[in-house]
């Protein structure tokens, strides 16, 4: 059992040399190097053109603007005046609480929709799912555009409703406030809210649910404490995914918003445009990351101990 | 499943009453658009005044405009291709290999879902003016290259999940060399989900505003040339035709992609978008 | 059988991060013998077959196959083939297309090409599915052509991953036959891999049992479950009852030993050495153990009380409450006739008999 078989001395010779040989003997018996080999184009592509501008990002924040030139001496000026003029705090204070509602009214919406989807559709699934998933991948900016014809003064609305008769004046109202912006924000970001709620309740093994009727769960009670939890993941990248971009968004307020309703983006795209104070402007959208990264962090540590305190 | 639907009575109930009002919130605002750019009025109000084609042919014979949409298209197909071609590999890499540092490495290739646009164009923007990189479609190029890219990789991810990793390791074991079993096994296979990846990479890029209002030089891309037409009153009507092509466009592209997704990859282990 | 040595796997570990899953590994495979991998899951047998095949490398140590080493030879250079679990049937090819997927690179004439197919569906006796598209087969047809297309290029040696696992008994009892009867007309290497003691038993000359990423005990089958050379072993292939006994002294290759409750017990060593004083277990299977009413008249016995028993139609097992010894005793006992049946005929205290060949001797733990 232990008779030792020597290598034929050609075989040897036939290995190749050479570094390539080398490498290519690598390639084929680490699959981590095959792996990253095959990761490498996009890992840098992202690190050129994601992570590399967002470190010069932070370092152009603490640069000043001088007219036309950037002084590169370091300081805290722009961080500082930030704190200083409470206009700032304040838009972003408004911007977080306008991307809370938005979130909060689009994950509510969306949730009863994915539920219907996930455990009521039985035939046409597939095209349930299109249905949601196509707006999602269309024009962001239609969508947005949409609601200022339909809220304007001279709008869809307004003029429909004088049409029927219902109104004699247009409604003033109905455009350019903060409410206009949540409204536009929840309808254009549905379809981003309901896919990953929607992933999570397919992927409950429905002998769970059954489970829990049998040991005598009511359908109420069943769903607080079997659906709701196992679904949470899926709650949490719904709720992510639409605060995030929601809360730099300049798009939506410009179009819907008037002066009531601008929102902190709307300040980053001017100071970069024609307010022309860019190293300030830098310092705007890092501060504007940190506050979401901190209002994530939150949110993860709050939705963690809700779902300590169900199970 | 049927258990839980059969306690209902009705199959659909006071859910599906809910879920029509829900698409109906979706898609009718989006509907005012085509409605609206059929009409025979530059006010875009009730009543409806009259149908009407001039719209279209105003925007057919608008330079601007089919300067944008050329560019557009462009713009489109060669980040398609390029993001299905980085967003494949990745795929494979993460789905095949045993790879050390697997969750950080996707996580980070995910990050531009979750960046805010603005963010990531003023950062380009600081980057394109620092390095003397002049702004053109190459940096709009980029900046959409970064986003469809992670989207390609997802799509990717379902398709190669879908089938046994054995059936290329089959392949390799009966003596194919790894191009023939790309060709012959890994390509076939992994079809539907490259043709998604192509499409909707393509509507990601013809559809994308922030990235490409910050990074457009002095050629720009169809809808950053909508945004500057909706400062004139008067082009409203022609920007709504507009609208409503591109809305028809990726309507049915993106149909197209996700029908064509979807199909192959069972509903029950469906991991989606 | 050639005693040839074929395969030659030499000291070889494989780790994935600080999971040895297998962990430095010797064995010799001759030229045209049916070799089984033997263990429960994860136990390292698929990553050694997968080593063989190329899918994996090792660590370290190196596999030699008829006389080449294989650390820089790729699975589609290897004269190697494999039937996987799942059996990998191509789903966007048909029958013929699949078991011909080889050939492709011989670019053969279009008669020639089919002809080589048509020989190889004869073989696993399913002619005329040329065009049937995959997902039109039954899972034993699945691992029919996933046989067949593993064997057209004749590879020198026939990897199978638990090829029968996903089929049910009574087909996977009849594959098993025609698989062994395969490998003869075709003589071609098999190292097979399951974790089903039985099917290994049936079909291989020889068996590794494996467990932890090392082997426990390579040898025949009948050696296997007659001789085992450890507790592990012993335990894993059928049943057997253990008891804790110590060694008294050792005479002309024979070892007298106290056996406790069982009383003075005299065995042979087998391959195993002993000396005197020594702590070991004696194990007896439990159809080498006779239930009586009455005391035998010679031999060692020892008296009991049926716990339990269960009828399992060509014979009943008995689990037999004995003094001093803390599990019950599993005997096994050939339903010949039918007064016998279900242990009727033995109420309250019973005697357990066996015969000093029945004892095997094993080291303590």
């Amino acid at each position: 059992m232990t008779d030792h078989v020597a290598p034929a001395a050609d075989v040897i010779a036939h290995i190749p040399r050479g570094p390539i040989a080398r490498f290519r003997r690598a390639l084929m018996r680490s699959e981590a190097l095959s792996g990253y080999t095959m990761l490498s184009p996009t890992l840098l592509l992202l690190i050129l053109v994601m992570a590399l501008p967002i470190v010069l990002l932070v370092v152009f924040s603490f640069w000043t603007q001088n007219y036309t030139d950037i002084d590169k001496t370091f300081t805290l000026a722009n961080h500082i005046k930030f704190f200083e003029r409470s206009a700032y705090p304040y838009l972003l204070g408004k911007s977080v609480l306008i991307s809370s509602s938005v979130t909060l009214i689009t994950v509510l919406l969306a949730y009863p929709m994915a539920y219907f989807i996930a455990f009521r559709v039985t035939k046409h699934k597939l095209i349930w799912l299109i249905l949601i998933t196509v707006p999602f991948w269309t024009s962001y900016l239609l969508r947005v555009f949409a609601w200022k014809i339909i809220l304007g003064y001279n709008g869809v609305i307004n003029s429909g409703l004088i049409e029927i008769g219902l109104i004699a004046e247009p409604l003033a109202f109905l455009l350019y406030n903060p409410f206009a912006v949540v409204l536009t924000l929840a309808h254009a970001w549905a379809a981003f809210a309901i896919l990953p709620i929607y992933v999570s309740l397919e992927k409950i093994d429905r002998s769970l649910l059954e489970a829990a009727t049998d040991l005598g769960d009511g359908r109420l009670k069943r769903f607080i404490r079997i659906t709701l939890p196992l679904s949470m993941p899926g709650l949490i990248a719904a709720s992510m995914l639409v605060f995030i971009p929601t809360v730099g968004d300049y798009v939506t307020p410009n179009l819907v918003g008037g002066t009531s309703g601008t929102m902190i983006g709307n300040v980053i795209q001017s100071l970069f445009g024609r307010g022309n104070n860019w190293p300030f402007g830098a310092a705007l959208s890092i501060i504007t990351m940190i506050t979401i990264t901190a209002m994530i962090c939150l949110f993860l540590w709050g939705t963690r101990s809700f779902r300590r305190r169900v199970a | 499943m049927s258990s839980v639907s059969s306690k209902q009575g009705s199959r659909f109930g006071a859910l599906g009453v809910y879920a029509v009002i829900y698409l109906a919130f979706i898609y009718i605002p989006v509907m005012f658009l085509p409605l609206f750019s059929f009409n025979d009025s530059i006010f875009i109000a009730f009543p409806l005044k009259g149908f009407t084609l001039e719209w279209y042919r105003q925007l057919a014979n608008s330079e601007g405009m089919l300067d944008a949409l050329y560019n557009s298209i462009k713009l489109g197909c060669v980040v398609s291709v390029l993001a299905t071609l980085l967003g494949t590999f990745a795929a494979k890499a993460v789905t095949r290999y045993r790879i050390p540092g697997r969750g950080p490495v996707i996580t980070f290739i995910m990050l531009p879902l979750v960046i805010p646009g603005i963010i990531m164009g003023i950062a380009l923007l600081v980057i394109a003016n620092m390095s003397g990189v002049g702004l053109s479609l190459f940096t709009i190029g980029l900046g959409h290259l970064m986003v469809s890219t992670p989207f390609a990789m997802l799509v990717m991810v379902s398709r190669l999940e879908g089938f046994d990793k054995n059936l290329e390791e089959a392949s390799k074991d009966l003596g194919d060399n790894p191009w023939a079993t790309f060709r012959r096994v890994t390509f076939p296979l992994a079809l539907p989900g490259i043709v998604a990846s192509l499409l909707l990479s393509f509507t990601i890029s013809f559809d994308e505003f922030i990235l490409a209002f910050f990074l457009a030089g002095t050629e720009t891309t169809l809808p950053v040339y909508i945004w500057g037409q909706l400062r004139f009153p008067t082009q409203l009507p022609t920007v709504l035709a507009l609208g409503a092509c591109i809305l028809m466009i990726s309507f049915v592209v993106v149909t197209f992609a996700e029908w064509y997704r979807r199909r192959g990859v069972q509903l029950k282990t469906n991991s989606g978008v | 059988m050639s005693d040839e040595t074929f395969i030659s796997i030499q000291g070889v570990s494989k780790h994935f991060g600080d999971v040895h899953a297998v962990d430095r590994v010797s064995i010799d495979i001759a030229r045209g013998e049916f070799f089984s991998l033997l263990g429960p899951s994860g136990c390292g047998k698929t990553t050694l077959l997968r080593m063989l095949a190329g899918l994996e490398f090792p660590t370290m140590g190196e596999i030699y196959i008829d006389g080449q080493a294989m650390s820089s030879v790729p699975a589609n250079h290897r004269p190697v083939n494999m039937v996987f679990q799942s059996y990998a049937i191509f789903p966007h090819l048909n029958v013929k297309q699949n078991i011909g997927y080889s050939l492709v690179q011989d670019k053969l004439p279009k008669a020639e090409f089919d002809a080589k197919v048509g020989e190889m569906l004869d073989l696993i006796k399913l002619p005329g599915y040329e065009d049937r598209a995959s997902h039109e087969l039954s899972g034993g047809e699945r691992q029919r052509v996933a046989l067949a297309r593993a064997l057209i290029r004749r590879p020198k040696v026939l990897l199978l991953d638990e090829p029968l696992g996903a089929l049910d008994k009574k087909l996977r009892e009849k594959m098993q036959l025609e698989l062994r009867a395969l490998q003869r007309s075709v003589g071609i290497t098999f190292v097979f891999v399951t974790h089903d003691q039985e099917e290994a038993l049936t079909m291989s000359d020889r068996v590794a049992v494996m467990s932890g990423g090392r082997y426990l005990q390579i040898d025949t089958p009948t050696k296997l479950y007659e001789a085992p050379q450890n507790r592990e072993v012993a335990d894993f292939i059928g049943t057997m009852n253990f008891f804790d006994a110590r060694v008294r002294e050792t005479i002309d290759g024979k070892v007298a030993i106290d056996a406790g409750p069982l009383g003075n017990l005299t065995a042979s060593p087998g391959s195993l050495a002993f000396s005197a004083g020594q702590n070991s277990l004696v194990a007896i299977r439990p159809e080498k153990i006779t239930i009586s009413s009455a005391k035998p008249a010679n031999g060692n016995a020892v008296q009991g009380v049926i716990d339990d028993t269960a009828y399992l139609g060509d014979r009943s097992h008995f689990y037999v409450q004995v003094n001093g010894v803390e599990k019950p005793v599993a005997v096994s006992a050939q339903n010949v006739n039918q007064s016998q049946l279900s242990g009727e005929g033995h109420q309250g205290q019973i005697w357990l008999s066996w015969s000093d060949d029945a004892i095997v001797l094993l080291n303590a733990d």
